[in-house]
């Protein structure tokens, strides 16, 4: 038998097979477009994602029918803030509002101010973000009040699929957790945040712990995908964690970095920390997928779309494997502060922008493009050393993503971090970590914990190299000043100037 | 049979000569390019004899061969002020240090501005100690130097070496000696005796003379070897700078030369010298005229940065899109672009469509340390402002915005000091294309005229020499304005408020720039060890 797990994300899904003997026996990807109907409007059309997911599921179903192992049970991993509004027929009501889209940033304001953004946080584990499901609710109540009214649920990604397969939609703790209306502690939907926004319960799924077994998959619906009879839809959980768990980050302690388009580093912890200071720096902390065990989340707003964009404005055309050496051999002398889309944690102002810093005649393109790269990894080391600083364990550091893919950048990542950084042999954590789940709510594995530990292995491990950490150490101190020098002052705009930031975090963007 | 005026000048990179008719319209050009040397970080060098004398004599040869009138006086010009230092029969003992894009003489400059005080200085020479000055090079020889200095006897500058050879006389001109700060006293307009004695005790000094004015006559082996007839009267000459507003029509006090080059380099007539800490206060071209200047330690050199890490497509790329592209008619497959470095007109068109202001990007343009009115070494270049739809164009367009603000800094920092810039004359390499002169128009909220030759230094010297030859004044016309530059009021208020912001830049982010500069001398010097 095989299990599947699939990954859905924001631009495509992938699945995976897992051979509870043997290991992953194949993968399948099926991408899809986000649109972008105007300007900071972003949304994806939920039947394009279904028929990725029909398709990416045939099409494995079919090799593992092939193999004479049959698809047992399946399980997915989702993008997780923001939901598809259904009627009471179970119907999608327009298209999703993605993460990226900044309609509600009002409505988040009002919520903040309504309860209270430490209120919020000591609930949620969440700083208010305009992207929220409950603050979507708000701004559909007020904008889009017929729409409202039809809405009967409004449903994560992977409890929407389980209702176009015909079963009930069942979500899990770390989903929930992602829509502002969840109590982490109890984990339970939050009986106080929901009166404060008005909205009933009943608009958000039923929540059951990740790898519990929902039901079996309707015959018209398995047919659909390509499955046989007696397939087991298993609860999965939010793609961040879950690609934590499938890279290997299970125990308190264990964190990955994860570096694609951004870059967000993930670390396992035995119990949220809801300081002020940790929400200060927009640490987000949610029920991790293994159980008993919380997530501390961290997101940069630059990662690899950095890197993209200086190869497009300095090496048009150069594949990335030529744009970087194996190593670099020593730091640049430039500071980046790499705000290009603003900045998520520490700093938490969407205003900030980019800057390059210490820029001479004999600055040239490579440094350039290492110093980016400095930049976007010296944003990682200032979120690592607060969390640590707000009382947060971190043992270890495993790297996941497009970044990983460079000997250079994860060298850099020991050397500019000063801790070693490992690298796995899961290409496709998320997916990986669905099919594991799918495992266990199979009944084939007694925990997520026994095929993580039988199929993950560390690949490579990166050591910082002294000199190199002790020059990135000098650097790293001036960088850390470098947001504060600068947000004093006014803003180049495109008629002028802005002011310069207020204090504290802003919500939405 | 009308006379004709021999101008020379000596550059950085290049010599140019021309001869003119007393009008001051050119009838020949003649041009030599010439290395420069770099022997060490800092140190920057010309071979007197290889380059200054050698680039001299061919140009005063190739313009003689092809005159048809006589020449009725010379004037040379050539970058400075310099230090050649020479032996009894003048001989130079070593390659020429130059000014100040050599900056050898660090140590020296504070330990002179110590011993004699910043504000002395300042008000006797009417310039601070910078690298500009010939002073602390001299004591810079004695110390590292020391059997040179035994043996020197006399020191030359370009223009100064030429002078000599052509004629025998030992002369400097008046604006040439008061940038050997801090040997001059300005308001005497002589050498200053003490001084001189403690820092260079035994050198002959010059006889001072204003640029314009004869210095001597060809002698016999001068023309012997140019070609110029012997008796021909030579014009004491001057620094390049100086020629050249002189060319560009610097006159009256507020009149300013904006010069765009490598570096911007800006020089304004005054009527009374206010020394300034920030700038350099000089003797001018006309008996009793005096000036103040200013230079940033970039400009065009940005854009030449710039083309070299800004990419074009790899070759392959290129093979793949000439698969794509359609061949004409001919046969050839016309791609849009080369392999290598972007052209400048590429650049410039790219920066063309950008909006002013770059939507929204600011840069610091102390890519070499700043001169004017920083003089910090340690500054260094910084882009604010960065997305992701920020491209090439605006980058390029931010970077000549940059100059723009760094030339309004000067011009605001030269009326801080008393001197309001009142008619800005803009000349140089950086004026052709337009958008650049544009900018600045548009930033300063200051018209420009554009004159019609643009040459450079070796017209002005042209001048100087009919002057000298009594055949044109000081108030001769010599180069007519061709066009006016004038700024776009429409972005007054978005250049005023981008201004405000480029200026906050330097202070709020000094501490980390000097930090860096200090790490990269650090790893610079681990790596040389």
């Amino acid at each position: 038998m095989t299990l599947l797990g699939l990954d859905v994300g924001t631009a495509a899904c992938k699945g995976l097979l897992l051979d509870p003997g043997e290991g992953i026996t194949g993968t399948a990807r099926r991408d899809y477009p986000l649109s972008f109907p105007a300007p900071g409007r972003v949304e994806l059309d939920p039947g394009l994602v279904w028929d990725a997911v029909r398709d990416v599921v045939g099409e494995l179903a079919a090799r593992a029918g092939a193999a004479g192992r049959p698809v047992r049970a399946l399980t997915f991993s989702v993008s997780c803030d923001e939901a598809v509004a259904v009627d009471a027929e179970g119907r999608a009501l327009g298209p999703c509002i993605m993460a990226l889209d900044t309609r509600s940033s009002a409505e988040a304001e009002r919520f903040e101010r309504t309860v209270g953004r430490r209120r919020i946080y000591e609930l949620t584990g969440l700083p208010v973000h305009a992207m929220f499901p409950l603050v979507r609710l708000l701004w559909l109540r007020e904008h889009e009040p017929a729409l409202f009214r039809r809405t009967a649920r409004f449903l994560a990604w992977h409890e929407y699929l389980a209702l176009r397969l015909g079963l009930e939609p069942v979500g899990d703790p770390s989903v929930a957790a992602r829509t502002l209306a969840y109590d982490i502690r109890a984990r339970a939907w939050s009986d106080e945040l929901l009166a404060a926004a008005g909205l009933r319960a009943s608009l958000f799924a039923r929540v059951q712990p990740s790898g519990t077994a929902i039901g079996e998959l309707p015959a018209a619906a398995a047919g659909t995908l390509g499955l046989g009879a007696g397939v087991r839809l298993v609860t999965g959980g939010m793609d961040q964690s879950m690609a934590a768990l499938g890279s290997g980050a299970i125990e308190p302690g264990a964190a990955m970095v994860g570096t694609g388009t951004w870059q967000a580093v993930t670390v396992v912890a035995e119990a949220p920390i809801l300081t002020e200071a940790m929400l200060a720096s927009g640490f987000a902390f949610g029920p991790h997928i293994a159980p008993d065990r919380y997530a501390a989340m961290a997101t940069n707003a630059s990662g690899g779309s950095l890197l993209r964009w200086a190869r497009d404005v300095f090496a048009p055309g150069e594949p990335y494997e030529r744009l970087l050496p194996d190593r670099f051999e020593r730091p640049t002398d430039l500071l980046v502060l790499p705000h290009f889309e603003g900045s998520v944690s520490p700093w938490m102002d969407p205003a900030s922008r980019g800057a390059i810093v210490g820029l001479d005649l004999a600055t040239g393109r490579q440094e350039l493009l290492q110093a980016i790269i400095e930049g976007v990894t010296f944003e990682l080391r200032e979120n690592l050393e607060r969390m640590e600083a707000g009382g947060l364990a971190i043992r270890d550091l495993r790297a996941t993503g497009g970044g990983a893919r460079s000997t250079a950048w994860l060298q850099l990542k020991a050397d500019a971090t000063g801790r070693p950084v490992s690298t796995v042999n899961i290409g496709e954590p998320g997916a990986f970590a669905a099919a594991c789940l799918a495992g266990v709510g199979a009944g084939v594995f007694a925990s997520v914990a026994e095929p993580i530990a039988r199929f993950v292995r560390t690949t490579a491990t990166y050591e910082p190299r002294p000199p190199m950490a002790a020059a990135y150490g000098e650097r790293f101190a001036r960088y850390r000043r470098l947001y504060p020098a600068l947000s004093g002052l006014d803003r180049p705009t495109r008629r002028g100037r802005a002011g310069a930031a207020p204090p504290g975090p802003t919500p939405g963007r | 049979m009308d006379a004709l005026l021999l101008g020379v000048d000596i550059g950085t990179s290049s010599s140019k000569g021309v001869l003119t008719d007393p009008a001051g319209r050119i009838v020949a050009r003649a041009e030599r390019p010439h290395g420069l040397s770099l022997p060490r970080p800092g140190w920057a060098e010309h071979d007197a004899e290889a380059v200054w004398w050698s680039d001299f004599v061919a140009i005063a040869r190739e313009l003689l061969a092809a005159a048809l009138d006589p020449v009725a006086a010379v004037a040379v010009s050539g970058i400075g002020p310099c230090l050649l230092p020479v032996d009894e029969e003048d001989r130079p003992l070593r390659p020429a240090i130059l000014y100040g894009i050599d900056t050898r003489a660090t140590a020296e400059i504070a330990e002179l501005t110590g011993r004699y005080g910043a504000e002395r200085i300042l008000e006797r020479g009417g310039s601070p100690l910078t690298s500009q000055a010939v002073g602390p090079k001299l004591l810079w020889l004695r110390r590292h130097e020391p059997q040179i200095w035994a043996r020197t006897r006399r020191f030359f500058m370009a223009s100064s070496f030429i002078v000599r050879r052509l004629t025998g006389e030992y002369v400097l001109d008046h604006h040439s000696a008061s940038q050997c700060d801090p040997l001059y006293a300005i308001d005497e307009e002589r050498w200053v005796a003490d001084w001189a004695a403690e820092i260079a005790p035994g050198l002959e000094l010059p006889r001072l003379c204003w640029p314009a004015e004869v210095a001597g006559r060809v002698s016999a082996p001068g023309a012997a070897a140019t070609g110029i007839p012997a008796g021909t009267p030579v014009a004491a000459g001057t620094i390049d700078a100086w020629a050249e507003a002189a060319s560009a029509g610097v006159r009256a006090p507020g009149d300013t030369m904006l010069m765009y080059g490598t570096t911007m380099f800006i020089v304004e007539a005054v009527a009374a010298l206010r020394p300034h800490p920030a700038m350099w206060g000089t003797a001018g071209i006309f008996p009793g005229s005096r000036t103040l200047a200013a230079g940033m330690a970039t400009s065009g050199a940005l854009t030449g940065w710039f083309r070299s890490i800004a990419g074009e497509p790899p070759y392959e790329t290129l093979l793949a899109e000439a698969e794509r592209v359609p061949a004409g008619a001919d046969g050839l497959v016309v791609l849009p672009s080369i392999a290598g470095e972007p052209p400048y007109e590429t650049l410039l068109a790219e920066a063309e469509r950008v909006p002013a202001g770059a939507d929204g990007l600011v840069v610091l343009p102390y890519f070499a340390g700043e001169r004017t009115p920083l003089f910090d070494p340690e500054a260094r270049g910084l882009v604010l402002g960065l997305t992701l739809s920020h491209g090439r164009g605006h980058l390029y367009r931010a970077l000549l915005e940059a100059t723009a603000f760094g030339v309004r800094h000067i011009l605001e920092t030269m009326a801080g000091g008393g001197a309001a810039p009142s008619r800005l004359i803009a000349v140089g390499g950086g004026t052709r294309g337009g958008l650049w002169t544009r900018i600045v128009s548009d930033v300063t909220g200051r018209p420009q005229e554009l004159p019609r030759e643009t040459i450079g230094a070796s017209h002005g010297d042209a001048l100087l020499a009919a002057i000298a030859a009594g055949l044109a004044f000081p108030e001769t016309p010599w180069n007519e304005r061709q066009a006016i530059v004038s700024p776009d009021p429409a972005l007054a208020g978005r250049y005023d408020a981008l201004y405000d912001i480029y200026r906050s830049l330097y202070p709020a982010t000094r501490a980390q720039t000097h930090a860096l500069a200090r790490l990269q001398a650090e790893g610079a010097t681990e790596r040389a060890n």
